[in-house]
């Protein structure tokens, strides 16, 4: 008798939960700053708009098409990122990124990246890996243009 | 199945399918892809590199003119596997991109010009669509995309009414890699010829899995690759036409396609080795003999009845799955083994990592057919494809699998 799949733990409760209701899916009123970005391997894309005042990003809407990673993923980097300037928001990706691309990090990044921690799951899985990365790279577009 | 066709005899000859993978054993539905190797064509690997190896066409030693015999036997395999009548109309190539562009370059170039239109359908494989994007754009040539029909066949309706005078090439491919569906080549290269055309068939999914008669079909141009019917990676096939090759100009220049050579100027050597410039890909082309000996023993008609046979049934059970679409035509008469599926609950991603957890492999994605997936109003599919080695049980493993991926992201309970 074949046995059941196992349940890849890379499908964390957190992420399963985000994949399913992602926050941040409201069109917002004003738009400071847009990123996009497009894995083309698959198909998958992020949009996003970012609105930007008092020095702190006050606003986000993401658009995510694609798998339970990238919504989940771009969903909770939404989250992490309401409240932060431009440059704390560049910092929080740049942890992220290399984060998840294996490196070497010098501080605790758990307090860094918050929520997003349980993204750690999907780097047992290095195939999935661009998905969790396709919303950084959209987002990491919108914040270079806050400003622009 | 049928009584002489012994599909547990054919999994022996595969030593990859006894793999665990995540503590299942494998079951490998992702041939569309990319096919397993028997043991016959990765020993004749092992075989020309101890005992043959040596260039071709260029030696006087033993070796090469062994090497050279073993790779013109190769070519006369594949010619006779596809109904071809010379030899010398069989081009090895890396593969079926390599064909196609070749066709593109030496003649499209020449022969479809400002006005013209080459005819392309919506299920290519982008190989058979961005090449001729940039004839046409190059030559200032239109490029008509014929439609396909509610359960993704080709629309012939529109098929007929795109070819006109204009047309100097139809390009299609017989068997689609994303839905399945079997074009009426026969009746397109017709269509094609009454108006002066010529005709490219794509037979990367068809020359794998069924009989074919380049004669009876009365293509100009075939091409296939060699790894998605048990052959060695990096090695195709272009045929066409003799008269046809002979009026092209070669692709590559450089060593071994030609003839005389001066400071200033060159001539070709015959065909086929014209469109054969460099060192060739020797022992993969050995290869690919040897994979055509293995499918011609078993018989090409016996292939294709087990494909159809395992398809009618991987349709009947994916009836019990509401939730998901299946494309492509239901009618397996005019269906490659191929079960491309969606669901609005789970991407195919994530369906695809679950099925590896119980060793099941499948292809997620476009497929390199993003203007298809387009007209389907999805980004990816999940696509299970079989071949010669695969059986009902690895089916209802996969219906088991998709059932339980189904339930899990519903409920997110295991």
């Amino acid at each position: 008798m074949e046995r059941e799949p196992s349940t890849p733990k890379l499908y964390h409760e957190e992420i399963l939960k985000h994949a399913k209701t992602p926050q941040y899916t409201s069109r917002i009123k004003k738009v400071d700053a847009s990123g996009y970005a497009v894995n083309q391997f698959c198909g998958d894309e992020v949009k996003v708009d970012l609105s930007y005042n008092n020095g702190a990003i006050s606003d986000i809407y993401i658009n995510s098409i694609g798998c339970s990673i990238n919504i989940a993923s771009a969903s909770l980097m939404a989250g992490e990122l309401k409240t932060l300037s431009q440059k704390e928001a560049s910092a929080l990706i740049k942890t992220y990124k290399s984060l998840m691309n294996h490196k070497t990090l010098e501080t605790d990044y758990g307090n860094q990246i918050g929520s997003l921690s349980v993204m750690e799951s999907v780097k047992a899985f290095p195939i999935r890996i661009k998905c969790a990365l396709l919303c950084a790279q959209a987002i990491e577009a919108a914040v270079s243009r806050i400003g622009v | 199945m049928s009584k002489d066709f012994d599909v547990n005899k054919i999994r022996q000859d595969f030593p990859i399918l006894d793999r665990t993978i995540n503590g299942n054993k494998l079951a490998y539905l992702d041939n569309a892809s990319s096919s397993q190797k028997p043991k016959a064509v990765i020993q004749s690997l092992v075989d020309y590199y101890e005992n043959y190896n040596s260039n071709v066409h260029r030696g006087v030693h033993t070796l090469s003119m062994e090497a050279t015999d073993l790779y013109e036997t190769a070519r006369t395999k594949v010619a006779n596997f596809i109904g071809a009548k010379e030899p010398n109309t069989i081009v090895w190539t890396r593969g079926t991109t390599e064909a196609i562009n070749l066709v593109a370059f030496s003649w499209g170039f020449e022969n479809i010009g400002a006005g013209d239109a080459i005819v392309v359908s919506q299920m290519e494989h982008h190989s058979n669509l961005v090449t001729w994007q940039l004839v046409a754009t190059r030559q200032k040539a239109e490029l008509r995309v014929v439609p396909l029909t509610d359960n993704q066949t080709l629309d012939m309706e529109a098929l007929a009414d795109s070819i006109d005078e204009k047309v100097k090439l139809v390009s299609i491919c017989h068997a689609s890699n994303s839905v399945g569906s079997i074009n009426p080549v026969k009746e397109i290269a017709r269509k094609a010829h009454a108006v002066g055309a010529k005709i490219l068939v794509d037979g990367a999914q068809s020359v794998p899995h069924m009989p074919i008669d380049v004669a009876d079909l009365d293509c100009d141009f075939l091409t296939f690759s060699g790894h998605k019917m048990l052959a060695p990676m990096g090695i195709g096939v272009l045929y066409a036409k003799q008269e046809i090759l002979e009026s092209m100009e070669p692709f590559m220049r450089g060593g071994d396609m030609v003839m005389e050579v001066w400071n200033d100027k060159a001539t070709w050597n015959s065909i086929p080795h014209k469109f054969e410039a460099g060192t060739p890909n020797v022992a993969d082309a050995i290869g690919l003999g040897y994979a055509i000996d293995y499918l011609t023993n078993i018989g090409m008609d016996k292939i294709r009845s087990h494909e159809i046979e395992l398809t009618d049934y991987a349709l009947e059970q994916f009836k019990q799955f509401e939730e998901l679409d299946v494309y492509g035509p239901k009618d397996t008469s005019i269906r490659g083994g191929i079960i491309p599926f969606h669901s609005e609950v789970v991407h195919p991603h994530d369906i695809g990592t679950m099925l590896d957890r119980a060793g099941i492999a499948i292809r997620t994605g476009h497929h390199c057919t993003m203007p298809l997936m387009r007209s389907l109003g999805v980004s990816a599919t999940a696509r299970a494809s079989f071949y010669i080695y695969n059986t009902v049980e690895e089916i209802d493993r996969l219906v088991d699998a998709i059932a339980h991926t189904l339930k899990y992201f519903s409920t997110g309970k295991k």
